[in-house]
């Protein structure tokens, strides 16, 4: 089934499909860590308690690395009032307003993650001995992401979206 | 900003104070809340004291984490959560390291100050006292009067490196169950046993449900006033003399609540014909102290044994 | 910083409105705030981190990809043909199918868009073809689709839980009578409408029929079983319920023959999706959390409502009025997160059972879901039927009465809503 309507450059599709890839990945260890967490209260020698961080800090992981591709496959959680309100051109300038704002706050967030990688370099988490700055890094790979992809769609907003569907994701 | 204060003159700065511990606690009525009336009380230090008890301000490391980046003035701290930071300070966590809180409070006014140097160095907060928050002890389905009677109980050991190694130091079976979930858990068998200190048991209602209390007081549980040093810095001294006073002040008349709250839920328990209070004369500590010496000298290496071994050496 | 604080509330209301990412508009005007007050730098993302950083809230991706994989691996199909083979002889038969199939899938999924997306495309051709009309098939689809958020395992459960530090599985507990009077208020509509309607008959039942689907639904029918079983017996925490779950969607997929590894994958990014979406608003929600709890806006809050009158049944009436209100516009995850510790410390003082709280507030915000501007339900039905948001909108109207009446009856009875976690010692 094709859509019609404006898709991102091939390049961020492809960087797109890594980002998914690794949400994929980091899903799959939550279940697994926590159903190793059941089966360790029954099989003793399975105990470590390396398993609640290690689910803890994959959920952290999938939600940073999905931020640009939501942003890019326009696939968000957004308040759609205004679809209804405004129509054609005056639209496609909320659009460029909306992109540039998300541009703007990604790229803060960015300049915090770098931030905090500094301030906790040489620190490691209790349990698995994670260095901190790894942690952080990938909240500074998923809105830089996120920034230069709300900046691409500033200059997309002329065009209709596909809409997004989760059930089709790629 | 960051700009110190001028000489003699007192800024004024509103100082935020988290902790864990809820309003019902001594740590909070005997301590945050004499701190802010007694500092408060002293007009010409104009400082106020902002209070956020009941872990509002996020859970202990988090909160730390604060401390250190002058988010947050003051908080109240046990060493585990301090730990990933400066790996030293878990040590004092060590099961059966200090006999009871006279030897720890002994050991922390006569290495204290160099020890709290060291903290702040690796960490830009200070420490400006310690208050007891009680001895940490076992409630379970099952009365604990030696080492033996761990074995075939599932216990939950907060998830820590050094509260882990305090499990397999005793001999327990530590289980991870999220605090959030200990109650239901407890209630459903997929643990049988939890330590706390009595107070902080009763507190959160586990003792509805564990029915054997052994008072193997294994651990010192204490949380330390620290302080960040962002915040020390836009301080005069004339404030930093007062803070530091009023928390030492405290630290006997805390120590005194929790004794005496400890002993109210204790004799609560004692005359419940449905509960087993194992007292402390009744607890092979013997035992218990071996066996964790035994394998603390073999699980610490480099710094942290020799502090260890220093802490055992000066019971 | 009062000014400063309201101007936090303006500008994300700005940006909700021309449709910033709800998770980012709460994050970016929060930072700025963060840094004027004197927090460092790194203060905001930090706080947003951290407030993903709990292990319950890892029953959200996992109950997600339970409610994904049931879709995918045709077990929500075999609960659609039992239900059609048990209500077969029912006027107005596909609409109690509609029903009863939801009241099935609800133990499998926990949120409603799961539901909509699996059931619904399936569901609303089929009674279209049978001539109910489109609003009435979508509608009841979109409705019914409320009953799988409420019934255990429900995503804003494990949400309101975490947030509020109550029991997870006394929250479970709670839910499961209201979610059954949805059901039933949901079926007295479909009555009263079939009964002014002669042309829906019924087919008469067909017992190989029923024992072939009966046979083929065991499985599935088993969910609640081992999963309120396991919790109850002390196997695992409703955290973990959520992984084991997961294990039994792939056993039975693996049984059904369905579980091909290409499913699999795709259902694992379906789930991702999902997830990224939510856990972002999560985040966001806790360092806006953070900032009105530094300010001590909920005490300020709580001081302003109890003096508006000291009766708590006036206090659930307005609390009702402003979730009703905030679930048009708002996402429910936000709303949850963001009310909660407002809200929940003033009904504690009222004498109100924070269980029995979290169930209204939840049913409450769950009919939000139906409601324009903000509801996702809503708009996941359009996609589905391909018909434009107005017109599903104008088919799920009359649903709201049996819904709202549900909820005026949950708020009434904190009796039986607690009774059955009380029943089990919660
Ligand atoms: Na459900
Ligand atoms: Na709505």
């Amino acid at each position: 089934m094709t859509r019609e309507g404006w898709r991102e450059p091939a390049v961020l599709r492809a960087w797109g499909s890594v980002e998914l890839w690794i949400a994929v990945v980091a899903l799959a260890v939550i279940f697994v860590s926590v159903l190793w967490q059941v089966v360790s209260r029954f099989v003793p020698a399975l105990n470590w308690p390396g398993v609640g961080e290690l689910a803890s800090y994959s959920l952290i992981v999938l939600t940073f690395i999905m931020v640009g591709y939501l942003i890019g496959n326009n696939g968000h959680i957004a308040i759609q009032i205004i679809d209804y309100l405004v129509k054609g051109r005056a639209f496609a300038v909320v659009k460029a307003v909306s992109a540039a704002c998300t541009a703007v706050i990604c790229a803060m967030l960015v300049w915090e993650a770098y931030h905090l990688i500094v301030a906790y370099s040489g620190r490691r988490t209790a349990a698995l001995g994670i260095p901190i700055g790894i942690l952080y890094a990938v909240p500074l790979i998923g809105f830089a992401s996120g920034a230069i992809r709300a900046v691409v769609r500033i200059f997309a907003a002329g065009h209709e979206d596909v809409p997004f569907d989760a059930a089709e994701a790629r | 900003g960051n700009t110190p204060a001028p000489e003699g003159a007192n800024p004024t700065l509103a100082l935020k104070i988290g902790s864990s511990q809820p309003e019902t606690q001594p740590n909070f009525h005997c301590g945050m809340k004499l701190l802010k009336e007694r500092i408060e009380a002293q007009a010409e230090l104009n400082l106020t004291i902002d209070m956020f008890p009941n872990s509002q301000l996020g859970p202990d490391a988090e909160r730390f984490a604060g401390v250190q980046s002058g988010d947050i003035d003051i908080d109240l701290q046990g060493g585990s959560a301090m730990s990933t930071a400066f790996p030293k300070i878990g040590v004092l966590d060590a099961a059966y390291a200090f006999n009871d809180i006279d030897h720890f409070f002994k050991w922390v006014d006569q290495n204290g100050k160099d020890f709290f140097t060291e903290f702040n160095t690796a960490t830009n907060t200070t420490i400006l006292d310690a208050w007891y928050f009680g001895m940490r002890t076992f409630t379970a389905t099952k009365p604990i009067r030696k080492p033996e009677d761990l074995a075939g109980l599932k216990i939950r050991f907060p998830n820590t490196p050094q509260f882990l190694a305090n499990a397999e130091a005793l001999g327990a079976n530590a289980v991870a169950i999220a605090v959030e979930e200990l109650y239901l858990a407890l209630q459903q068998g997929v643990a049988q046993g939890q330590e706390n200190p009595v107070v902080a048991t009763h507190a959160q209602k586990f003792d509805e449900i564990l029915k054997s209390a052994s008072l193997t007081n294994h651990q010192v549980g204490v949380h330390f006033v620290v302080v960040s040093d962002k915040t020390l810095d836009k301080m005069s001294q004339p404030q930093k003399d007062a803070l530091t006073k009023a928390v030492h002040d405290i630290r006997a008349e805390n120590r005194k609540c929790v004794d005496d709250e400890t002993e109210k839920v204790l004799t609560g328990w004692r005359a419940d014909s449905t509960r087993t209070v194992v007292e402390i004369d009744q607890i092979d500590r013997a035992a218990f102290i071996g066996k964790a010496e035994a394998f603390f000298n073999k699980h610490y290496t480099g710094d942290n044994l020799k502090l260890y071994q220093s802490i055992r050496a000066s019971a | 910083m009062i000014l400063e604080l309201w101007m936090v509330g303006v500008a994300i209301a700005v940006l909700l409105f021309i449709r910033v990412p709800v998770g980012l508009a709460f994050i970016g005007p929060s930072l700025w705030y963060a840094l004027a007050d004197g927090r460092s730098a790194g203060f905001a993302l930090k706080t947003t981190f951290d407030g993903l950083n709990s292990f319950p809230l890892l029953a959200v991706p996992l109950f997600i990809l339970v409610g994904v994989l049931a879709n995918r691996l045709g077990i929500a199909d075999r609960l659609y043909e039992f239900c059609l083979a048990a209500l077969g002889r029912l006027r107005g038969n596909l609409a109690y199918v509609n029903v009863g199939s939801a009241v099935g899938f609800s133990w499998m999924s926990g949120s409603a868009l799961a539901d909509v997306a699996g059931l619904g495309k399936m569901q609303i051709p089929q009674m279209v073809k049978a001539g109910y009309p489109h609003g009435f098939a979508s509608g009841l689809t979109a409705a019914s689709s409320l009953i799988s958020p409420v019934m255990p395992p429900s995503i804003p459960a494990v949400i309101y839980a975490a947030t509020a530090t109550v029991s997870t599985g006394a929250l479970f507990a709670a839910s499961v009578l209201p979610a059954f009077a949805m059901a039933i208020g949901l079926c007295v509509y479909i009555f009263i409408w079939t009964a002014r309607r002669p042309q829906f008959t019924s087919v008469p039942f067909d017992r190989a029929r029923f024992t072939r689907a009966s046979v083929g639904a065991v499985g599935p029918l088993l969910t609640p079983v081992i999963l309120l079983g396991g919790i109850l017996s002390g196997t695992f925490t409703p955290t973990e319920a959520a992984s084991v779950a997961v294990l039994y969607m792939l056993i039975l997929g693996v049984f059904y023959r369905t579980a091909r590894l290409r499913v699999l994958v795709q259902a694992a990014r379906e789930t991702a999706v999902i997830t990224g979406g939510i856990m972002l608003i999560l985040g966001a929600a806790a360092l806006l959390g953070l900032i009105l709890t530094r300010a001590h806006v909920s005490r300020d809050v709580a001081e302003f409502l109890t003096g508006v009158s000291s009766n708590p049944w006036v206090f659930m009436i307005l609390v009702n009025l402003i979730l009703l209100v905030l679930g048009c516009l708002i996402d429910a995850t936000a709303i949850i997160l963001v009310t909660v510790p407002v809200l929940l410390p003033i009904a504690i003082e009222f004498g109100i059972d924070p269980i029995y709280f979290g169930v209204v507030m939840i049913i409450n915000l769950m009919i939000g879901l139906l409601t324009p501007p903000v509801g996702s339900v809503l708009y996941i039905t359009s996609s589905v039927t391909g018909k434009p948001v107005d017109v599903i909108f104008r088919g799920v109207a009359p649903f709201l009465v049996p819904l709202l009446l549900v909820l005026i009856v949950v708020t009434a009875l904190p009796g039986v809503v607690l009774w059955l976690p009380n029943l089990l010692g919660f």
